[in-house]
């Protein structure tokens, strides 16, 4: 009963703490598995996001609006990517404990997002893996906008035993603003369910399954009366061309995720997490022929497996340590469906571990904190159709340092760091990447209902042999209302 | 004990639902193709030499690659993707000018693991005679539907001089019958049926009124006039060497410095205008006049078919032309064009190809 008493006591101190701490990772740098915060809770919904322990693990009502501006610029991109993408966003989060009818969150967003001089491609994320690349011939602004919708809700239905549900829906609408002048109308719906049960103060188990649903439409359609010209590549060289007063196109996904969340606490001070994640989901490339029909011309399946492990000791009120180790394993293959072949076959394979340790001083004005992971990624690449065969491993290094110093009882000071280096960088394709990353940010504390917490964010990645550069640039601001 | 068999269970159902990618992979397919021509100059003495170092053009669903026979005649592709195939080998003849050496094959369905092989038999093509060489159909850049610059261009390819007198030029897009489409022989008795316009050159055929000198080419204009005047991307035909002008139409533009093809079709008024996309265009000698019944095959001089989309049937009969010309983009100012003057091998897909703008009166 004490220990329990003990841990029901430090929760709630530690989410009082948490809840006037809320957004700051990201102004720190992005600390996580070392740092004490609501962010970095070591729980089924934040490491797992599974919504039943919603009830748990946000004990406070707030409100949260968020208003953002993001650019990324610089010619260190992929090939159909635009290299001058902004994007306005602004979210409204709500959390609200409803005693014994539970928890529930609301979220809602919108965002525009420009992406200028975008080369051909006419899907919103032409690099999710599969083969299949729907483009028309020319490179012109991308206009993408629109909101987004969740809701969930947790409530303990029986002692100790936990019940969550949430439903997310997004809606984009996009528009190219040069010839084919395609017009996209993306959407997206996911639900997830999840079960979660305390079998002691140092024992909890929960699983939840996601299942997500979404469908990008494109008509290519010239207002200026000429041939609409597209292309639908099948790996990166063949492509078969489609013309037309208009062309339909569409790009089906269709998944479901199935989690397994534990949270242990051997003694008081230390709490260990697991979350594992089986991901099975799929695409298809499809056209349109009849007034109803659509006709697969691709089909890309992926299986994707996750297991992170994270582990924090507060070893003092000066001191926490952490630590995290997983594993994230991606495949996928894609097929021309009318030939029933493989056109493409790849693999990730990464295998993670890091440490990191935060200092506080006596009175909590001062905390200085820092991280590191090592990364080992093995990467098999069989594009059969390009006859592109390659295997590639290499290390990558993130180390990140958060500074959070606390003026006066109103205004707080945070300031974050990071460094990548990548041996080869995955993504991207270069070789030896650099990336420094800064944060400066604040606190100011307008009263115990209010907080506005401003913060710039500036990441430059090179890639020294090609004189290759990207530059991200972003303003944030968070109005935070403990009362609505 | 029971609950752990069920999640057990859950977890192998979620898994089982991955579906399990194609044994076969793409991109594995072999092809090799033996080009041989008759180099008796006899067709009934068959004495095959490899056609060394052939132009070969290779046409599929992913569009046209250009390779190359070796000295022996012989092209050997590997891991190409799996596709059907229509390939054309093409060459110089070795010591007569303007003689080309052509072969086809269409059809050459290559699957992935799988090793395809066959002869392309080539024969010299002597062309000899008038032939449809360019069709600008599509209009220029423009957003306001303009595509009155219309164009077809003929050239004669033999070394003698020709005559227009009475020949006729079609354009076919009626379709009265399910079963075949325009440009086809609907009752099986040789002749294309589907006449839409019907225009033809002045005279009679035999008549010698009307020369069209070797190796010259010859516009015929939709309407002869300078177009830039209307869209500054388009082009000039004030001095096309014929102009379609329907007499039936009292506000058909005619160019009092152009020739004229007349209108043979009676109850027609429109001008001789063709489809941006797709269509079906026959010169014929005019010795048959009667375009009602259909036109006589034995009178046909050339004939192409276009279309934008490969997956369209082709309608005009193959006795004409087994292809059809995959046209470029409407209103793009491109053109469809022989890709060697006066070389027609009755297929279309192979003999034809796209040029970034018109060429009247020259290639």
């Amino acid at each position: 009963m004490k220990i329990k008493l003990k841990i029901l006591l430090l929760t709630i101190l530690v989410t009082q703490v948490l809840v006037a701490q809320q957004s700051r990772l990201d102004a720190l740098g992005g600390l996580s598995y070392s740092i004490v915060d609501i962010d970095s809770q070591i729980d089924p919904y934040i490491l797992g996001g599974n919504p039943a322990w919603l009830v748990n693990s946000q004990l406070n009502t707030r409100l949260e609006i968020d208003p953002q501006y993001r650019n990324s610029s610089g010619d260190y991109h992929r090939f159909y990517e635009s290299g001058d993408i902004h994007n306005i966003d602004v979210g409204f989060m709500g959390i609200k404990p409803l005693g014994n009818s539970g928890t529930f969150r609301g979220y809602a967003s919108y965002q525009y997002e420009i992406q200028k001089d975008r080369n051909r491609i006419l899907t919103l994320a032409p690099y999710s893996g599969d083969a299949f690349f729907f483009t028309d011939t020319t490179s012109g602004d991308y206009r993408y906008s629109g909101p987004t919708f969740e809701f969930m809700h947790s409530l303990e239905v029986f002692n100790n035993l936990y019940l969550g549900a949430s439903v997310n829906y997004q809606i984009l609408d996009g528009l190219k603003k040069a010839y084919t002048f395609a017009e996209t109308l993306y959407r997206n719906v996911t639900g997830n369910i999840g079960i979660a049960y305390r079998f002691s103060n140092n024992l909890s188990l929960a699983v939840n399954y996601q299942i997500y649903d979404s469908q990008e439409k494109i008509l290519a359609n010239d207002v200026n009366n000429t041939d609409v010209q597209t292309f639908l590549y099948r790996g990166d060289s063949y492509k078969i061309e489609l013309r037309g007063s208009s062309q339909d196109y569409k790009l089906k996904k269709f998944g479901n995720a199935f989690s397994f969340q534990t949270q242990i606490i051997p003694s008081e001070n230390i709490i260990v997490g697991i979350n594992a994640k089986y991901n099975l989901h799929n695409s298809s490339s499809l056209f349109k022929i009849g007034s109803i029909i659509d006709s697969e011309d691709g089909y890309t399946s992926f299986d994707e497996t996750n297991i992170i492990l994270q582990a924090r000791w507060i070893q003092s009120s000066a001191f926490t340590f952490g630590f995290t180790a997983g594993y994230t394993g991606n495949n996928s293959w894609s097929r021309n469906s009318k030939r029933d072949l493989t056109i493409w076959d790849l693999g990730v394979n990464d295998i993670f571990s890091g440490v990191g340790l935060t200092y506080s001083n006596v009175n909590n004005s001062l905390l200085v904190g820092a991280e590191y992971e090592l990364h080992s990624i093995l990467a098999d690449s069989l594009k059969y159709i390009d006859n592109k065969f390659s295997e590639t491993s290499a290390f990558n290094h993130v180390a990140r340092i958060g500074v959070e110093t606390t003026l006066d009882e109103m205004f707080t000071v945070r300031v974050g760091y990071n460094f990548l280096y990548k041996e080869h960088d995955f993504i991207f394709g270069g070789d030896n990447v650099t990336t420094h990353f800064i944060t400066l940010a604040g606190k100011i504390k307008v009263s115990d209902a209010l907080e506005i917490e401003p913060r710039i964010e500036y990441a430059t990645t090179s890639l020294s042999e090609n004189n290759l550069y990207k530059n991200n640039f972003g303003i944030y601001t968070t109005f935070r209302f403990y009362k609505f | 004990m029971k609950k752990i068999l069920l999640f057990v269970l859950f977890i192998l159902f979620f898994t089982s639902c991955q579906e399990n990618s194609p044994v076969q992979v793409d991109g594995e397919a072999e092809l090799q193709m033996l080009v041989v021509w008759n180099t008796s100059g006899d067709d009934s003495i068959k004495s095959y030499s490899p056609l060394a170092n052939a132009e070969m053009i290779l046409v599929s669903e992913y569009g046209m690659r250009t390779e190359y026979a070796d000295e022996s005649g012989v092209m050997h592709l590997t891991e190409i993707p799996s596709s059907v195939y229509q390939i054309s080998a093409r060459k110089k003849h070795p010591t007569i000018p303007n003689i080309l050496i052509v072969g086809n094959i269409t059809d050459v369905e290559v699957k992935s693991g799988f090793f395809a092989t066959d002869t392309i038999f080539a024969k010299p093509i002597s062309a000899s005679g008038i032939s449809i060489n360019e069709i600008y159909a599509g209009g220029p850049t423009n957003n306001i539907f303009f595509f009155y610059d219309q164009f077809i261009e003929l050239y004669n390819s033999s070394n003698e001089i020709k005559y227009l007198d009475g020949m006729q030029v079609f354009r076919f897009s009626g379709t009265d019958n399910n079963t075949k489409g325009p440009g086809g022989d609907w009752s099986d008795d040789g002749d294309i049926d589907g006449v839409t316009y019907a225009f033809k050159f002045p005279g009679r055929p035999g008549e010698k009124e009307h020369p069209f000198e070797p190796r010259t080419f010859l516009t015929l204009a939709s309407d002869a006039y300078d177009h830039r005047t209307s869209v500054a991307t388009s082009i000039n035909l004030n001095n096309a060497n014929w102009e379609f002008v329907n007499q039936f139409n009292a506000v058909d533009i005619d160019n009092p410095y152009v020739p004229n093809l007349e209108n043979f079709r009676l109850d027609d008024t429109h001008d001789f205008l063709i489809r941006t996309y797709n269509d079906i265009v026959v010169i014929a000698s005019g010795v048959d006049t009667v375009w009602e019944d259909g036109i006589d095959i034995e009178t046909v001089l050339d004939g192409v078919e276009y279309q934008a989309n490969i997956n369209y049937p082709v309608s005009l009969d193959d006795r004409i032309d087994r292809g059809w010309i995959l046209n470029p983009p409407i209103y793009t100012g491109q053109a469809m064009q022989r890709r060697e003057k006066g070389v027609d091998t009755n297929n279309g897909t192979l003999d034809w190809e796209t040029i970034p703008s018109p060429t009247p009166g020259w290639q």
